[in-house]
């Protein structure tokens, strides 16, 4: 165990010896994770939150069902509750309909021409379902009923941003592989400039009867240590910029479904991972490199 | 401590033999020249004890032990129980002296207390004390082979295996590096080194092998380098 811990000691000792000889090799490798690991937590980030917003979309929809004039208004609210999957079922006669409009707009005054005859509102429930899943479904089988003059549930929203938003979920992976590929490239240029600077050193450590995993630790912390700095940078950036951004909804948010995710468990699982993912880069590139150029 | 029996080694196929037929008993404690005409194999005589290199036949066995038998660890631990010490000194010139002999400790895992107290120590029984914090390029060949025997010395290995040791230094420098193996030899170290410096071989009166063509030709206690000249 002592001896462990002097090789450690030693193995690290020359991992900074090596890191400050290619600083600048070194703050390229680091600096291109960074960029690779900022741009793949940004979209994760982005994700989530859009995630969010769907799902607070979805539990807020209501299907508006527009009723014909002179349908039959208690038989048809019997039909629809009869229905599975409802949750909640309301009438709001046309006059009602246009004040709840008119609120929603914050500016009731503004409709005060289209009161009374002049409403061009129908009649109309408002259905919830027990899930934002069973909308659609509900919705057609409400259309069918006789006196329904058309349902809307804002379907089309939901179905764009859902596309939107897997569209822009393969778009960063892809984007975030190829600059992983990429930084994990640049570390093993890195750790083999390293071995190369040292393949003479490596030569009297083995006459001195150094193990192998004494020879490569150097190399492989290296690897990591460029990794975890990298990384570090990565999330400080990352973090600052979400704090601004998360603070700003919570303040000013126009909507009420915009709410950026706070969630501490999210939040570190996210940052966790990165820091992880960004380490493993780094040891992955001088591993690579271990194996291809340093012949113990 | 050495036993070996007719060994060979061929390094490429086909072509004549680096060392034939080699038999040769080295006993703890001895000083061995190992004299011979340039390609004569001495070199590789040398690494086939330090196993750098493997015999193409017979057999070497090292404090009873086979060598090629070796596993990993093994392999390791012969390392470590010898101290190889070359013409070029193979100095680290990035390190300081000091930081070239503890490399020797370090590789072994040795502590670093051990090391405070052992490095010193070896650079001084070599006559370089104060030059812990110089770079080998601000020393002159024989401070730099010095060093090189510090390095050898400093894990008190149980022998010492020189190739050439004197070949980049003048006579009287290559006298006091030659004493200087006495007097670790002189401790119970087994010290065997390969040299064409006749002068030193014929003065100090030790125990001389002589290689031809890969040939043990003779072996003589307290023998001279003439009989090969
Ligand atoms: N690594 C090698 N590969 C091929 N041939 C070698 C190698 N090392 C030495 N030899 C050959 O083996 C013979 C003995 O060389 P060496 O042991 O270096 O002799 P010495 O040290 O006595 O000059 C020479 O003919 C040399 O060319
Ligand atoms: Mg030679």
């Amino acid at each position: 165990m002592a001896m462990f811990i002097n090789y450690l000691n030693y193995c690290l000792r020359q991992a900074i010896i090596s890191l400050s000889r290619n600083r600048w090799l070194a703050l390229v490798s680091a600096g291109m994770i960074a960029v690779s690991l900022a741009i793949l937590g940004g979209f994760l980030l982005v994700a989530v939150n859009t995630d969010q917003v769907m799902r607070n979309i979805q539990s807020n929809l209501e299907i508006a069902v527009f009723l014909d004039e002179g349908a039959d208004i208690p038989v048809l609210e019997e039909e629809i509750a009869k229905l599975d999957g409802i949750s909640g079922l309301r009438y709001v006669d046309k006059h009602h309909g246009l004040e709840e409009f008119g609120r929603s707009l914050g500016d009731e005054a503004l409709l005060e021409e289209l009161t009374g005859e002049n409403n061009p509102l129908p009649d109309a429930f408002r259905v919830r379902g027990v899930s934002a899943a069973a909308i659609p479904a509900l919705a057609g089988q409400i259309e069918q009923l006789p006196g329904v003059e058309s349902v809307d549930y804002g379907g089309e929203l939901v179905k764009s941003i859902t596309r939107i938003s897997s569209w822009l979920n393969s778009f960063s992976i892809a984007v975030s592989i190829l600059l992983a590929m990429g930084a994990i490239f640049l570390v093993g240029t890195t750790i083999r400039l390293s071995v190369v600077i040292r393949q003479e050193e490596i030569g009297i450590m083995k006459h001195l009867g150094a193990s192998n995993w004494f020879i490569r630790l150097p190399f492989l912390l290296e690897g990591l240590t460029i990794g975890f700095g990298g990384t570090l940078a990565a999330l400080a950036a990352l973090g600052l910029l979400y704090y601004r951004f998360a603070l700003f909804l919570i303040e000013k948010s126009p909507l009420f479904f915009l709410h950026p995710v706070t969630s501490p468990a999210m939040l570190i699982f996210i940052f966790g991972g990165l820091l992880l993912l960004g380490i493993a880069m780094g040891g992955l590139g001088s591993i690579f490199s271990i194996r291809r150029f340093l012949k113990v | 401590m050495i036993e070996m029996v007719s060994v060979s080694k061929v390094y490429k196929a086909g072509s004549r033999p680096a060392v034939s037929e080699v038999s040769l008993h080295v006993n703890q404690g001895e000083f061995v020249f190992l004299v011979g005409p340039s390609g004569a194999g001495k070199t590789t005589l040398i690494k086939l004890i330090s196993r750098e290199e493997m015999p193409t036949a017979g057999e070497i066995k090292f404090l009873g032990r086979e060598t090629a038998a070796y596993k990993e660890r093994q392999l390791l631990l012969h390392r470590r129980q010898m101290g190889l010490v070359f013409q070029d000194y193979r100095l680290l010139k990035s390190k300081t002296i000091y930081e070239n002999v503890a490399l020797a400790l370090e590789v072994s895992g040795r502590p670093p207390q051990e090391i405070r107290r052992r490095v010193p120590a070896a650079l001084a029984r070599v006559g370089l004390a104060g030059k812990e914090g110089s770079f080998p390029d601000e020393l002159s060949g024989g401070e730099q082979q010095r060093a090189g025997i510090a390095r050898a010395i400093v894990r008190e290995p149980l022998m010492i295996l020189a190739d050439e040791p004197t070949g980049n230094v003048d006579r009287e420098t290559a006298r006091g590096i030659m004493e200087l193996f006495e007097t670790i030899n002189e401790g119970g170290t087994t010290v065997i080194i390969a040299t064409h410096a006749w002068d030193m071989v014929d003065r100090l009166k030790k125990r001389v092998v002589s290689l031809e063509e890969g040939r043990i030709v003779g072996d003589e206690e307290q023998g001279s380098y003439g009989h090969v000249h």
